[in-house]
């Protein structure tokens, strides 16, 4: 199971997105501790594709023998226009508390977000163990 | 969505399910809060063991209903987190404010009876 596609529309799609994330590390090999920290970035990440994007896709590519995991999540919502305010603790574009992004950005090895105003947003997330 | 809560005396005992989705997470609410309101419970013990990960949104139900059910006179205690989900939530910098954890069910309960004796003294 080196590859993966989940199309994120309902709330539903949040909890299938995080098994399948904790599914594919754990076969993988990684750590429950790292199986935890994806499972819980991508949680954040596929909810805010759903609540702001409108709904969107995830790919997640697994790396052979390596050990690492790429999970590219991306919609066709109204975009970000400030990143790095959407990355900082506290800000929210809805009345929700806003740690979603920055939160997810720490447990992860590397975190990146793409977007621009009427683009949509891609956000690209690797694990390593 | 069925939500299992267990009555202990004046206790209410809520598991958490794994499997609930935001949409669902209202229905949880309102349905704790409604028994909490119903029976008077003088103490509620959510019990988190069963949940593999715990996310911004679920920690903020979780600490809603602690808040609230507070309000309405029941002690509250949040057992069973698990050692990685701990772990997770410390390093996003989100672990769950104002609210009394207890390893176990059974730790849980005993710090629901101290809170009460001490209440009483």
């Amino acid at each position: 199971m080196g590859q993966a596609q989940l199309t994120l529309r309902v709330s539903r799609d949040v909890i299938k997105a995080r098994e399948l994330m904790r599914k594919m590390a754990q076969e993988a090999g990684f750590g429950l501790a790292n199986q935890t920290r994806l499972a819980t970035a991508i949680s954040e990440i596929a909810r805010n594709a759903i609540v702001h994007g409108g709904g969107g896709e995830m790919s997640v590519d697994l790396a052979q023998g390596k050990k690492t995991i790429t999970v590219v999540i991306s919609d066709q919502g109204p975009g970000i226009a400030d990143i790095e305010q959407a990355m900082t603790d506290g800000w929210s574009s809805t009345g929700s508390q806003g740690m979603g992004l920055p939160g997810a950005q720490r447990i992860v090895s590397s975190f990146h977000v793409e977007s621009s105003p009427g683009q949509g947003a891609a956000v690209t997330l690797k694990m390593t163990e | 969505m069925n939500v299992a809560i267990m009555r202990l005396d004046d206790f209410l005992l809520v598991p958490v399910s794994s499997t609930m989705d935001d949409d669902e997470a209202q229905v949880f609410y309102d349905t704790v809060l409604a028994n909490v309101k119903r029976i008077e419970a003088s103490g509620l013990l959510l019990d988190v063991s069963a949940l593999p990960v715990i996310d911004s949104f679920m920690s903020r139900i979780i600490s809603d209903v602690v808040s609230s059910a507070h309000i309405l006179g029941a002690k509250c205690v949040v057992v069973g987190m698990r050692p990685a989900v701990v772990l997770t939530l410390l390093q996003m910098r989100q672990p769950i404010a104002g609210v009394v954890y207890a390893a176990s069910l059974s730790r849980g309960l005993q710090k629901l009876r101290q809170i009460e004796r001490a209440e009483g003294e």
